[in-house]
């Protein structure tokens, strides 16, 4: 994977941990493929999450229109690339 | 059929201004009339065990939703408004509990399910048997998270369910002019009581939100909607902030609403500094509804009673009493826990809250909340039911579930485990999300979880629920 994506997915994990209510590590998170539900992601780290990628890469996320992908690290990765274009590949 | 009629009433008042919008279509007064009229003749042929069918909606907004709604009024049915987030293991429980005759839902058709409305499909849940009586005056039921192991079914005379529209339009000056953004589910007290009913009485327009409400969808449904209310809970006005509002248009917002739980003092000063916009908090509470409004820059007011609401404050501390209250649109009663509403209401009226507070030139300020149930972001979770559903996962020898702060400083829903010999620990806590997924919504499931080898207990063996908390101390873990 080039440089730039893997930089997104690192931040993306690294704010997936942090916008939990507490109990997961970046290791919980792969051990379960990346699929945010199977980590117990409720809507409030949801929200704090989608905030935190607004923040951090100034791309806004829409959950609705995104739907399933968006529940999976690698979904999010893919839409944060798209929304920033070639400036991260 | 008080409510029907006064949909009808508001029907022929405003005409073809419009009256609602959402993900789906716009209707105006007069078609949203016409399209509640061509539900009911599809309601009025639910198969039921009496006259009254019961019919359950859970369904994200739409206005298919309020469709129905209208529909099921004027069928002379009555709807049971349950969260959407339900999981199917709840749906059941509140079908079977009620003895609902019919299930309203958005979820993926399966089996039997009958498209009714654009979106909505039924289910048949009619069964012969036993099943508490609705009162007599019952026109709408909605459901509190209860603290007794099961959701409590609140039922609604049509004179309490008007007269909470009619004051909380009155007491926060709803007028035609207005177009309110409901971010709050319709079967949310928060939504219901301040938009659903309440803008149609006076012509306004219902926009209707749904889907998680960050901080970017709402600055783009604001813009979309030109809303002059914003309602939501305050984890929405708590992302707005966190994003410091981005490039926020708010010119056409005169007011934004929160309530369901505690807005931090700092996020209203927050908002309303980087939107220009005043925040209106309010009080109420599911078996009274609406009972306080504020748009008062102090940080602790909940503000005036509404037309229509009496406070009290009991107790040998001024600063510090039981707050009870009675109001016009108090509900009559638990459907599926006969007594126990009443047992709350003294001879005058009156319902204990269970909240704490004291009256400050006649405006409300909550000193302490009720800890029955815990509140995630405006969400109420009964412990006593997450704690059966956790107790009854495979390895689980005792459950113990109650309110921790998370790493944010949020109440979340904790539980304390006590493991049956030779399970590993890891393997529950991975257990634990699946096998409750089907019974439980997905936010009543424990973020927060500890594994001990005996709960602390009192004397006469109940979990001390102070060292409980303690284990969630930040660092432990």
């Amino acid at each position: 994977m080039p440089a730039g994506p893997q930089l997104i997915r690192d931040g993306v994990l690294r704010l997936i941990v942090a916008s939990h209510e507490g109990e997961i590590s970046v290791q919980d998170v792969e051990a379960q493929g990346g699929v945010l539900e199977a980590v117990n992601y409720t809507s409030l780290s949801y929200i704090r999450l989608l905030d935190a990628i607004e923040n951090e890469f100034g791309v806004y996320l829409d959950a609705d229109e995104g739907g399933e992908a968006l529940g999976t690290v690698d979904g999010i990765v893919t839409a944060v690339l798209a929304e920033l274009g070639s400036d991260a590949a | 059929m008080i409510l029907a009629a006064e949909f009808e009433r508001c029907a022929d008042r405003y005409g073809g201004g419009t009256a609602v919008s959402g993900p789906d279509s716009c209707l105006g007064y007069d078609a949203l009339h016409r399209a509640g009229l061509r539900a009911a003749e599809w309601f009025g042929g639910v198969r039921a065990a009496d006259e009254r069918p019961r019919i359950g909606l859970a369904a994200r907004n739409s206005t298919a939703w309020v469709t129905a709604y209208l529909g099921i009024l004027h069928a002379g049915a009555v709807p049971f408004l349950i969260d959407a987030s339900a999981s199917d293991g709840e749906l059941e429980r509140i079908s079977e509990d009620c003895s609902l005759d019919l299930l309203l839902h958005d979820r993926d058709a399966a089996g039997e399910a009958v498209p009714v409305l654009p979106g909505l499909t039924a289910v048949q849940r009619y069964t012969a048997g036993r099943r508490h009586p609705l009162h007599p005056d019952t026109e709408v039921c909605r459901f509190t998270s209860g603290t007794t192991g099961k959701p409590n079914c609140l039922e609604f005379s049509g004179q309490a369910v008007r007269a909470a529209a009619a004051n909380w339009a009155a007491g926060t000056g709803m007028t035609a002019d207005d177009r309110v953004l409901c971010c709050a589910g319709l079967s949310n007290g928060l939504a219901f009581n301040t938009s659903l009913l309440a803008a149609f009485l006076v012509g306004a327009q219902l926009h209707l939100a749904h889907g998680l409400p960050t901080s970017g969808r709402i600055r783009r449904l604001v813009a979309g909607s030109r809303a002059t209310r914003l309602v939501a809970f305050p984890a929405l006005y708590d992302s707005f902030v966190r994003t410091g509002g981005g490039r926020a248009d708010f010119a056409s917002v005169r007011v934004a609403i929160s309530s369901g739980a505690p807005l931090r003092p700092e996020t209203k000063e927050r908002f309303t500094a980087l939107t220009g916009v005043p925040m209106g908090n309010y009080y109420g509470v599911a078996e009274a509804g609406p009972l306080t409004y504020s748009t008062s820059t102090a940080a602790e007011s909940l503000g005036r009673p509404l037309p229509g609401v009496d406070i009290q404050t009991r107790g040998p501390d001024p600063q510090d009493g039981a707050v009870h209250v009675r109001s016009a649109s108090m509900a009559t009663r638990y459907l599926n826990a006969p007594g126990l509403l009443e047992s709350r209401i003294d001879d005058a009226g009156r319902y204990a809250t269970g909240d704490r507070g004291r009256l400050e030139d006649g405006e409300l300020v909550l000193t302490g909340r009720s800890h029955r149930m815990i509140n995630v972001g405006g969400r109420k979770v009964d412990p006593v039911e997450v704690g059966e559903a956790v107790g009854a996962v495979p390895g689980v020898e005792q459950a113990v579930v109650l309110e921790a702060p998370d790493q944010h400083g949020e109440p979340a829903v904790a539980a304390v485990l006590v493991l049956r010999a030779g399970s590993d620990p890891g393997e529950v806590r991975l257990r634990l999300r699946g096998s409750l997924a089907d019974s439980l919504a997905a936010h009543k499931i424990p973020t927060l979880i500890r594994v001990v080898d005996a709960l602390p207990t009192t004397v006469i063996g109940k979990p001390v629920l102070h060292e409980l908390r303690s284990l969630f101390d930040t660092g432990t873990r």
